[in-house]
């Protein structure tokens, strides 16, 4: 088991779960993955349009448990580019549409109960919406990318306030994606575009920036998502540059995890044994390190448990990371 | 002000060097400078196409695999979204010639590698662009080099290098395409991990010297141990692998010529201008720049307007680019990419080695249909930009009013200018003035003439005149 440890922290690779498969237990591009109130899993599988039209077959909402059961799918057909998941505290799922620009929501066994939004750039409105976080007042905070703006609404869709601009400078935003809300009610955005995390309150007080100063460690290349543990702890996916990359909660650059699943996930193993000729394929490999790492990391949530869940969209999978805290480097030579 | 001829000639080049261009930019082009403008296109400084833009909204097009859709989309993305033309256009015309095809490849990744070393390469050394095409994985697969061992040479890679990719038929012996084969044994692809479970995983290029047959070699009239890079290096100082280059450029870019296998017994259309290319691409050292610069600077290429049929790839993102259609992700990219396909030219898929015949070939009484029913269904929807831009124009030429003859005419402009026939003129008049005056005093007014421009030049598209470019 891979394990990378600094300041006092120790992150150990756990598992990987889930295989490339347009059907069953696998997932089509999983870009985004969310925490249901019984510790099971959303994974979405943004898939593909295919030729003659948009076809929808593969792009779904997976329902999979820590322990690799695939509970079941559901939003097939339902969807043009859905991008962004959230729960709230009544154990709704909500997902986002960012090209038919609106938020749909989900019992916890996948009926679809409705959706809003309209299209469009006034306040209230949504254009491209991409990431969705609740707060702790089951708040929706909707990263409004093409409006690079992030617009907070009530979990019915009603509008509250929002805060952003188009730019680089403190506050402004350029195509932002992933956004995530801490345990003291701080938002965390994935601003895309201008390779950096902004930390703002929630009334959108911009208050720190994650990655933005180049050659002080941890740069970003294009963030996509952002998740921060129980201690304060952020987690960046650095799409560009395929890597999670961790700092602490003032911003100093802690560690990086580039993938670890060298190991077949449960559902990996059962199609590869089932082909010997794949079996033999990969006898011919001299270097396996390739398998683990990450390609194309998308999205991130973190569980009560503090494991890190990340989704691949090009390998179809998810790695779990675990946290372990108080750790204490053996102060000998092994 | 550029004159007519200035904007004639401007719009060539833009066909020609790259998939057309709107008339607000040829205007500033042809303000610019024709020779300016050339040098701009050989020493691009715009930035790439972002390709994480497009992977953002399209995760598949980064990593196609074996489907042709979302790898086609990709490329046809980035030839629509490019600033940087010509290197698009060198792309697909080295795709012409090393044409290499998903059918057998199965692998778009690859191919789109391969598209990217001639964007990246493409206008430099033609021997260094041997050498990475023959170290290139999906070329390798293509034609079976992976097969050709010490002990059992595979003579694929060896002929087409020879008949296809340097030289032509007629240039060199049975008895040179089994000892080039021979120099190639050895050089192969890397074990890869397998697609299943989790897509695939990058090839790379391996030589094995274990698997290389070292013995000496007769190749068109050397004799040495040769390696591949050794045939390669024999090749290009062929007098006829630079006549073979210097038409497959007269060609692509200058007019059409008989289809390639017959060049051995067909003489150029142009020998002069042919002739002119290969000295430039001899006395440059094999490089491929100065030849375009030559090329483009020519009077056989300025008066090459409309002696070649567009290929399917043409009249698709010729399309899209004047009417602002799919200026960026959209859902319908997947589907678009086929298009060049419903045409008779799947790129990414060539029917063959030998790539596509072209020039009078692309026409049939399918991908007729299909190319007029494109560009028709664009150039006629008044909403898409490109289009709305052209309206304004012709609404704005000529006052609040204007006969159907300026309608004619404004939309003959801007749709190239096209030189029409005079019967087809004619019918293009009689639909205009069936349909009784033009006016874009009103709103109304506006509206209605709005949509018989759109009418107008989707009528256009269905000349015989808008099938060449």
């Amino acid at each position: 088991m891979e394990t990378t440890t600094v300041a006092g922290r120790t992150w150990n690779f756990v598992k990987a779960i889930g295989r490339n498969a347009a059907a069953g237990n696998g997932f089509t591009q999983p870009t985004a993955v969310a925490i249901a109130r019984d510790g099971s899993m959303y994974v979405l599988s943004r898939g593909q349009e295919g030729a003659g039209g948009v076809v929808a077959q593969n792009k779904r909402i997976g329902k999979i448990t820590m322990d690799d059961e695939l509970i079941g799918d559901f939003g097939r057909q339902e969807f043009t580019w859905p991008v962004g998941l959230a729960v709230s505290k009544d154990d709704k799922l909500y997902c986002s549409d960012e090209y038919g620009n609106f938020i749909a929501w989900y019992s916890a066994d996948g009926e679809r109960l409705g959706q809003w939004g309209e299209a469009g750039s006034k306040e209230g409105e949504l254009s491209g919406p991409s990431g969705i976080a609740f707060d702790a007042d089951d708040n929706l905070y909707v990263v409004d990318s093409l409006n690079d703006r992030v617009q907070k609404f009530t979990k019915d869709g009603n509008f509250i306030t929002s805060w952003g601009g188009s730019g680089s400078g403190e506050g402004q935003l350029d195509r932002p994606w992933g956004v995530t809300v801490d345990k003291d009610g701080d938002v965390y955005v994935a601003d895309w575009g201008n390779d950096r995390v902004q930390k703002f309150s929630g009334d959108g007080k911009p208050l720190l920036t994650f990655g933005g100063e180049p050659g002080q460690g941890g740069d970003l290349k294009r963030p996509s998502d952002v998740a921060v543990d129980s201690e304060g702890d952020v987690y960046v996916v650095d799409w560009g540059n395929k890597k999670v990359q961790i700092y602490d909660s003032e911003g100093n650059a802690l560690a990086a995890l580039y993938g670890d699943a060298t190991e077949f996930s449960k559902w990996a193993k059962e199609v590869v044994e089932s082909n010997p000729d794949v079996v033999k394929a990969y006898r011919r490999v001299k270097d396996r390190t390739p398998l683990g790492l990450f390609e194309r990391p998308v999205g991130i949530a973190i569980d009560d448990e503090d494991r890190i869940i990340i989704t691949e969209s090009t390998r179809g999978r998810l790695q779990v990371y675990a946290k372990e805290k108080n750790y204490l480097e053996p102060q000998f030579n092994l | 002000m550029p004159n007519k001829e200035d904007i004639a000639l401007m719009s060539h080049l833009m066909r020609r060097a790259g998939f057309g261009a709107t008339r607000d930019e040829v205007e500033r082009l042809a303000e610019q400078g024709y020779e300016e403008t050339v040098e701009q296109l050989i020493n691009p400084t715009a930035p790439p196409v972002d390709e994480f833009l497009l992977w953002r909204y399209h995760p598949i097009t980064e990593v196609p695999g074996g489907a042709a859709d979302p790898g086609q989309a990709n490329w046809l993305y980035q030839m629509v979204n490019t600033e940087r033309p010509l290197e698009e256009k060198l792309a697909l015309f080295w795709h012409h010639v090393f044409a290499t095809g998903n059918a057998k490849v199965d692998n778009c990744n690859h191919l789109l590698e391969q598209i990217q070393i001639f964007r990246d390469i493409g206008m430099g050394n033609y021997r260094n662009l041997l050498v990475e095409i023959a170290k290139n994985p999906a070329m390798i697969f293509w034609l079976d080099n992976n097969e050709n061992h010490r002990n059992a040479p595979n003579e694929n890679w060896g002929r087409e290098l020879l008949e296809l990719f340097s030289l032509g038929v007629g240039n060199y012996t049975e008895k040179d395409v089994f000892e080039c084969s021979r120099a190639f044994t050895g050089w192969t692809i890397g074990a890869k991990m397998p697609r299943f479970p989790y897509g695939r995983f990058p090839w790379t290029f391996e030589y094995r010297p274990e698997d290389h047959d070292f013995t000496e070699k007769t190749f068109l009239g050397h004799t040495g141990n040769f390696n591949g890079e050794d045939i390669i290096d024999i090749v290009v100082q062929q007098p006829a692998c630079s006549k073979f280059i210097a038409r497959h450029l007269y060609n692509f870019f200058v007019a059409d010529e008989p289809q390639v296998p017959a060049w051995n017994i067909e003489e150029p259309r142009d020998p002069e201008a042919v002739e002119t290319l290969r000295e430039t691409f001899v006395s440059s050292g094999l490089e491929i720049k100065p030849v375009l610069r030559t090329m483009f600077n020519s009077d056989f290429f300025k008066e090459s307007t409309y002696q070649k049929v567009k290929s399917p790839v043409e009249v698709v993102v010729g399309t899209l680019g004047l009417t602002g259609d799919l200026a960026g992700p959209d859902p319908r990219l997947e589907g678009m990419g086929k298009e060049p396909g419903y045409m008779g030219q799947a790129i990414l898929d060539p029917p063959s080695v030998e790539g596509w015949h072209t020039g009078k070939e692309w026409i049939n009484s399918g991908s007729l249909v299909k190319r007029v029913n494109f560009v028709a269904d664009r150039v006629s929807n008044t909403e898409l930009p490109g289009v709305k831009s052209i309206i304004k124009r012709v609404a704005e030429s000529n006052g609040s009013a204007m006969t159907a003859e300026a309608l004619v005419d404004q939309c003959l402009d801007l749709m190239g200018p096209i030189e029409m026939g005079e019967h087809t003129r004619r019918e293009l008049l009689s639909h205009a003035e069936s349909e009784g005056s033009i006016s874009w005093a009103t709103e109304e007014d506006y509206a209605r003439s709005s949509r018989r421009v759109g009418d107008m030049l989707a009528l256009i598209a269905a000349t015989r005149e808008y099938q060449f470019g």
